[in-house]
């Protein structure tokens, strides 16, 4: 069954518009994955595929079964059709499927049971693999094939009438109480004590000290056991024979297998079946989320069902985070639109949300990005950066009610005391006071690596060898960054700073600020307020002609959208990373791997919308070096390249 | 997300930008009637940035960083074993963590007080075989410092990742004996003779030592 989700891979990323996978996706599927093998097939052709490394591994594969097989698609999977992945939740049962379109269904049978070995019955128009029937299944017909895996939910189950149902015992939850009290009682059995012979003062640590200790150490007379040379004491012997026997199932195990088993074959054949009228493409949302032009494409619904059956299917305690998950997913859904394109490769998010939570991600975005911060940086130098604008105040503001909304849902805990503590949260904090010194804009650029000088201590010897420690110097290779961040009212900082000078942890250095920061780091810190811009770095250099209206700042305007129209946003240039990357202490395969892949990566971005309706936006862009003919080739290029 | 980009940022630094080197000094001075004082240096200041990245973290590469505390700790445990060890007297340490070096210190009585002390050690960490570093003989005035070069060493060093490896790249070893009396004679060519013939200084690369292409061993026989 393995060996089938490896095909289904390959179908997935390869797999005609006369079969139409999709209609076999039912309505309410909570997760829908699609491969669209048509588009796929018109950026890269099934020969190319075949000799690609992808290709040259699998051929094989299928040609143990088949020796006449010189093409993938000798597996009997039509690559030119959509495959799909969609995920179904019930009440009792989440079911994960994989719809495959069969080309050749006589190939298919010889490739599927020389995978598995085992005979082949039909029944009715379906196909499937002979002997005891065990979830996941796998059943085909001439035009597809569908892989089902249930998934029981054991919480469902266990309630009392559908234990009687289906002849189960209700077995007692997992309680963290009773069992922390069950093994607090218990005693061990056996304690083995090693004594301790060696009587120790205890010493009072200061650490960076010298610590003298001139006096001469008394000791007694003691008898010290040695371990002779070819002494055997620490030698183990392990029986590596061993071999774990698994505990004989359960009744309740033996029935819920059953029981995993027919539903997931019953669905399969209600999937096969399926004659597109009530199926995925009827969902009006999926239909508005989705687009047929995208290679790829990821559609999750209403994710509040999904959260409870993956939190109660976790057992016992896990059900607190079950009802909280399922509470905050509510009418949350989510959808990934990807586009392989000549020169680069684009996915296209969307997230929807409820009325409420919506109203709450509008008041918590309700900042644009301080425009100013444009005027310090040159993306000549910058090798990345990342950039987010939340509006603090509002922020603050709303953390309590989420917590008041969704804690007391939370069954163990006290909903008076999630109330006293989300009041207290807002009694204690002036929201708008703190909005004003932190607004909640903030941009981070890495501008490169520069060489800077160290000092670090060493040993000069005279002529008799005595020693005494000197400090010397050496270049060091330091990371350059920028962090900026806006403000309306920087008293509270200024005094700061006053008082860090005061007590020699900050120091003045004409306009900007060197800390002494309380946590080691491995390069100096700058500081320095300017228009209502806090900045920190740690190039003097910078800080300097930040102070002193000097820095040279360049921005294109797609950059400035990016940055001053997204939420969230952030891009990273691999190539200008490889040309100032040190590579000097790498072994030559290190340097050759990771220039490579820095040099053959290109640029990512990604910026997020604000939040327009209950939607929100966000687009991840990697543009591809050139030389590739499309994103696809590009990925195969890339690998089969790569340096061994 | 913020602690994932900082921990991203952190590994950058340590992987790829700052450099890792490191000395140790083993310096013992032995007087005409045995007795003498020892002090290890391990010095990993032209490390410092890359120390400094790998502390704010709690795992580089597969291995657990130690806080300053359990360093703190172990060069504690280390002194207070040394002060119950047998003929083992003035025992001096420090833990610099701006510079990262640490050193400890201690008088002996005889050389065997070391090498029993190391042995206890070395049992303590379940290892075999005997640890015998010096050997000195009163009435012939021979000193010895062993080192028996055990080839699984450069077997296990090379089933080291190469980025582990380099940290062994610019690390040397320094020893320094000195004595009351001049040096007559000496077995390890590598090692230099003092002006005044009173002491005897050797610096081997690590790698050197690992791969036995160099040892620290030396028979010494002093002017009688």
């Amino acid at each position: 069954m393995k060996k089938f989700l490896l095909c289904a891979l390959l179908g997935a990323t390869f797999s005609m518009q006369s079969q139409n996978t999709i209609e076999k996706v039912p309505q309410n599927a909570n997760a829908v994955v699609s491969a669209n093998g048509e588009n796929l097939l018109e950026l890269m052709s099934v020969v190319e595929l075949d000799e690609s490394l992808l290709g040259k591994s699998l051929i094989p594969m299928i040609q143990r079964f088949s020796e006449t097989s010189t093409s993938l698609a000798d597996a009997g999977i039509n690559l030119n059709a959509s495959t799909q992945y969609f995920m179904q939740v019930t009440d009792s049962i989440t079911y994960h499927v994989v719809i495959l379109p069969v080309s050749n269904s006589d190939k298919l049978e010889v490739f599927f049971a020389g995978m598995e070995g085992s005979e082949i019955v039909q029944e009715q128009e379906f196909h499937t693999f002979g002997g005891e029937q065990t979830a996941p299944v796998m059943l085909w017909t001439k035009e597809y094939v569908a892989f089902v895996n249930g998934v029981l939910n054991n919480d469902y189950l266990n309630k009392e009438e559908v234990a009687a149902r289906y002849g189960l015992e209700v077995e007692e939850p997992f309680s963290l109480e009773a069992w922390l009290a069950e093994n607090a009682e218990k005693e061990p059995e056996e304690t083995t004590v090693y004594p301790d012979d060696t009587e120790v003062e205890e010493v009072e640590i200061e650490s960076v000290e010298d610590v003298e200790v001139a006096e001469e150490v008394v000791i007694e007379e003691e008898v010290i056991e040695t371990i002779p040379q070819d002494s055997t004491a620490y030698d183990y012997e392990y029986d590596y024979d061993y071999e774990y026997e698994p505990a004989e199932p359960s009744e309740n195990d033996k029935i819920k297998k059953q029981l995993a088993a027919a539903w997931s074959f019953a669905k399969a054949k209600e999937y096969l079946r399926a004659d597109g009228k009530s199926s995925i493409l009827k969902n009006k949302e999926y239909r508005k989320q989705i687009d047929d032009k995208a290679e790829l494409s990821l559609y999750m619904a209403d994710m509040s069902a999904m959260m409870e059956a993956f939190f109660s299917g976790l057992s016992g305690y896990a059900n607190l985070d079950a009802t909280m998950m399922s509470d905050m997913y509510k009418e949350f859904s989510l959808s990934n639109n990807f586009y392989i394109n000549d020169k680069d490769i684009t996915v296209k998010m969307t997230s929807n949300f409820s009325d409420e939570m919506a109203d709450m991600y509008k008041k918590i975005y309700d900042r644009k990005l301080n425009s100013d911060f444009l005027n310090y940086i040159n993306e000549d130098k910058a090798i990345g950066y990342m950039a987010f604008a939340i509006n603090t105040e509002e922020t603050l503001k709303v953390y309590p009610k989420l917590l008041t909304k969704y804690m007391p849902n939370v069954p163990q805990l006290d909903t008076e005391v999630v109330d006293i503590f989300a009041d207290l949260f807002s009694l204690l904090l002036d929201e708008e006071a703190i909005g004003d010194v932190v607004k909640g804009d903030a941009l981070f650029v890495f501008n490169g690596i520069y060489e800077e000088e160290v000092t670090y201590t060493t040993y000069d010897y005279d002529e008799d060898f005595n020693y005494v420690e000197v400090t010397d110097t050496k270049m060091e290779k330091v990371p350059d960054f920028l962090v900026m961040a806006s403000s309306d009212d920087t008293s509270l900082l200024n005094r700061l700073i006053a008082y860090g000078v005061e007590k020699h942890v900050i120091e003045n250095m004409g306009g900007y600020y060197e800390i002494d920061t309380p946590v080691d780091v491995p390069f100096n810190v700058y500081l320095t307020i300017k228009n209502g811009i806090i900045f920190m770095g740690n190039s003097s250099e910078s800080m300097s002609q930040i102070t002193s209206g000097n820095f040279v700042a360049k921005v294109s305007d797609a950059h400035k959208d990016m940055l001053t129209k997204s939420k969230f946003s952030a891009y990273f240039n691999a190539d200008r990373m490889s040309q100032e990357l040190p590579v000097e202490d790498m072994s030559i395969g290190e340097m050759k791997m990771v220039l490579y892949l820095l040099e053959n990566f290109g640029e990512l971005s990604l910026e997020t919308s604000k939040v327009k309706g209950n939607r929100m936006e966000g687009t991840y862009k990697w543009t591809i070096p050139a030389g590739h003919e499309n994103g696809l080739k590009y990925f195969f290029d890339v690998i089969q390249n790569m340096p061994r | 997300m913020r602690n994932f980009t900082v921990r991203i940022f952190l590994i950058l630094l340590i992987s790829v930008v700052f450099t890792s080197c490191f000395e140790i000094i083993e310096e013992v001075t032995l007087h005409e009637n045995g007795s003498g004082k020892i002090l290890l240096t391990f010095n990993a200041s032209q490390s410092k940035s890359k120390l400094a990245s790998v502390m704010l973290l709690d795992s580089v590469q597969g291995y657990k960083v130690p806080s300053k505390a359990a360093i703190t700790e172990e060069v504690t445990y280390l002194v207070k074993e040394l002060k119950k060890a047998n003929g083992i007297s003035n025992v001096t340490y420090t833990v610099d963590y701006d510079s990262y070096i640490i050193t400890l210190g201690c008088n002996f009585k005889q050389v065997d007080n070391i090498n029993s002390f190391s042995q206890s050690l070395w049992d303590k960490q379940r290892m075999k075989g005997t640890f015998k570093s010096y050997d000195f003989n009163l009435a012939s005035k021979l000193f010895k410092r062993h080192f028996a070069y055990a080839p699984k060493l450069k077997k296990d060093f090379n089933t080291l990742k190469s980025a582990d490896k380099a940290v062994f790249n610019n690390a040397t070893y320094t020893v320094i004996y000195r004595f009351d009396t001049e040096v007559s004679t000496y077995s390890n060519q590598q090692a230099k003779l003092s002006k005044s013939k009173k002491a005897m200084m050797m610096r081997l690369p690590i790698t050197h030592i690992i791969n036995g292409e160099s040892s620290i061993e030396n028979t010494i026989q002093l002017t009688k």
